[in-house]
């Protein structure tokens, strides 16, 4: 209730809550699909936060992380389901049951690889006490680097999951759904809510949270934060994995830059919601798909990044923290 | 039982911060259930000391030996292990965590059964985080921070600990309580190290003291001789 205060409080946040609501009643499917769109951002926004929560540096390399899972899941399917191609597709969505049995996997692969990026790079960086800059620079080199690995491997032509073409669920007031849509957000909102539970609610996810508030004194009280930063990184790593896997399925898409174009929204996501915040992630995720996508009734969907950056720039210079940004690092 | 052998020993310790060294040739022993008292003007490496000791600023030169064991080159997690507690002088409690959580997070590499005991004991000894365990810690009054900071640090059952100015911005009414406390944990066979700035209160609860100035240990006798000694009490203590 404190919080809706602090929103309604202020007038101009109030202002575009109201034509958010105008838009939303106006062309309500693109509230829906802005909705469905922002749980994926939100995932991926989760990732990016805990990693800057606990380590202090903007992770470059995490839209990357979610291309590479993409087409480790590609290649998995490929490799282990060689026929899947005509294998059936799974109720009304157009992926095949393979896909199901692929992503765990291809999400475990990518946390494991996280954490071996950690040990190579950031941990040494870490040990020489590197500033956040430099850190954040040496992620966009694995960025570019890990960018050219996939162009290398797969080739620079699009790809996508074997599928099926299925027809969309249609709603009243016009609103039309794509299963694969409404698949990946059920999906990314049990990931969330997992990662939610393992963050409060167990000994683990409160020494993280331990480790991101004071590492010292976490050391002094006898955590291990080595082995935690590790499992910060094998989190973060599946929670952009399972973002990518499932951003494209819902895209029917896969291209060495997916991940790269993504980081926009999904650092406007992290920031609107407040660095370092959980649920500020989860909000903002949710808060900048649905303007995106609200914003595409009347304008080119080519200036969605347009529209992320404005909504970025009223909610910092309203509240320079973010939405939850005032409560401090919350990890 | 007290004993002559030292359960702590610090030889020869020289720390510091990137290449400037703060504090040269330090030596120090402790004894069983005993309350040992560093004092000193400010900047002259007391907290500096600690630090070095628990391992959060690695020593340039020296050795630290607790128990007969060599625990220099450990890492600052294993220190708790060995029986090594530790309470900085400031953010010395998780603020984003709750009460229970930090006591939690002080009993981390406890099994659960252990961990239940523990707690049961350390809430017994500070009955006013009873009623605010579900509270976040941030929302807790000075006084209040420092008992959960000292009830953290009890977790592990340590057998020394190290408080680094724990009654620093409390009212007389709660330095007292603070100062109780420490009384209790030598009753409780710990051996507490103490930094402390307000001087003449530490010392006269302590059995030894210590005086550093400039990064070096100048003084080391038993608490009341230093508190006896004017030119001491002039220059440290506040005296005339």
């Amino acid at each position: 209730m404190k919080k809706l205060y602090i929103l309604l409080d202020n007038k101009i946040l109030f202002l575009i809550i109201i034509a958010i609501c105008l838009a939303s009643l106006l062309k309500p499917w693109l509230l829906i699909n802005g909705i469905l769109i922002g749980s994926l951002y939100s995932l991926g926004a989760i990732g990016l936060s805990l990693i800057y929560g606990n380590l202090k540096f903007a992770n470059m390399a995490h839209g990357d992380f979610m291309t590479l899972s993409a087409y480790v899941a590609l290649t998995l399917m490929m490799f282990l389901f060689p026929n899947s191609e005509n294998s059936a597709s799974v109720g009304p969505f157009t992926f095949k049951y393979e896909l199901l049995l692929v992503i765990p996997l291809a999400v475990i692969i990518i946390g494991l690889m996280a954490t071996v990026f950690d040990k190579l790079i950031f941990k040494k960086l870490r040990t020489l006490n590197a500033t956040s800059a430099a850190i954040a620079l040496c992620s966009l080199g694995l960025a570019v680097g890990l960018r050219g690995l996939i162009q290398f491997i797969w080739g620079t032509d699009s790809r996508s999951f074997p599928r099926e073409s299925k027809l969309f669920w249609d709603l009243p007031f016009r609103i039309k759904i794509p299963p694969d849509m409404f698949f990946c957000a059920v999906v990314a909102v049990i990931i969330a809510t997992i990662f939610y539970l393992v963050l409060f609610k167990t000994t683990l996810g409160k020494a993280i949270r331990a480790t991101s508030d004071n590492p010292d004194l976490a050391r002094i009280t006898g955590i291990n934060t080595d082995r935690i930063i590790l499992y910060i990184w094998f989190i973060g790593g599946i929670l952009a994995a399972t973002a990518g896997i499932l951003i494209s399925v819902q895209q029917a898409l896969i291209t060495p830059v997916m991940g790269w174009k993504i980081l926009i929204p999904l650092f406007a996501s992290v920031i609107v919601g407040g660095i370092g915040n959980p649920i500020g992630a989860l909000m903002g995720g949710i808060l900048i798909g649905i303007t995106g996508e609200l914003a595409t009734g009347w304008i080119n969907p080519s200036y969605k990044p347009a529209v992320y950056f404005f909504v970025l720039l009223i909610v910092l210079l309203l509240r320079p923290n973010g939405i939850l940004g005032n409560k401090g690092r919350q990890f | 039982m007290k004993t002559n052998i030292p359960i702590f020993i610090a030889k020869e310790i020289t720390a510091g911060y990137g290449e400037q060294v703060i504090i040269r040739n330090i030596n120090l022993e402790l004894y069983e259930s005993t309350i040992t008292t560093i004092i000193g003007p400010n900047g002259c490496g007391k907290s500096t000391f600690l630090k070095s000791i628990s391992g959060i600023i690695k020593p340039f030169e020296g050795n630290v030996i607790i128990n007969d064991i060599e625990v220099t080159s450990l890492n600052t997690f294993e220190l708790s292990k060995i029986g090594l507690g530790y309470v900085p002088q400031s953010e010395n409690i998780f603020s984003s965590l709750s009460v229970i959580d930090n006591l939690k997070m002080g009993g981390y590499i406890l099994d659960n059964k252990k961990y239940k005991i523990n707690l049961n004991k350390v809430l017994e000894m500070f009955p006013d985080l009873k009623t605010r365990l579900f509270d976040s810690a941030s929302n807790l009054s000075g006084g209040q921070r420092q008992m959960l900071a000292l009830s953290r640090a009890l977790m592990l059952d340590p057998k020394i600990i190290m408080l680094d100015e724990p009654t620093a911005g409390l009212s007389p009414v709660i330095v007292d309580e603070v100062l109780d406390n420490i009384i209790s944990l030598r009753k409780s066979n710990i051996t507490v190290l103490l930094v402390e700035q307000n001087a003449k209160k530490a010392l006269s609860i302590s059995d030894n003291g210590v005086v550093f100035s400039f990064g070096e240990k100048v003084i080391e006798d038993n608490a009341k001789n230093i508190l006896q000694n004017k030119q001491i009490s002039k220059l440290y203590l506040g005296g005339k």
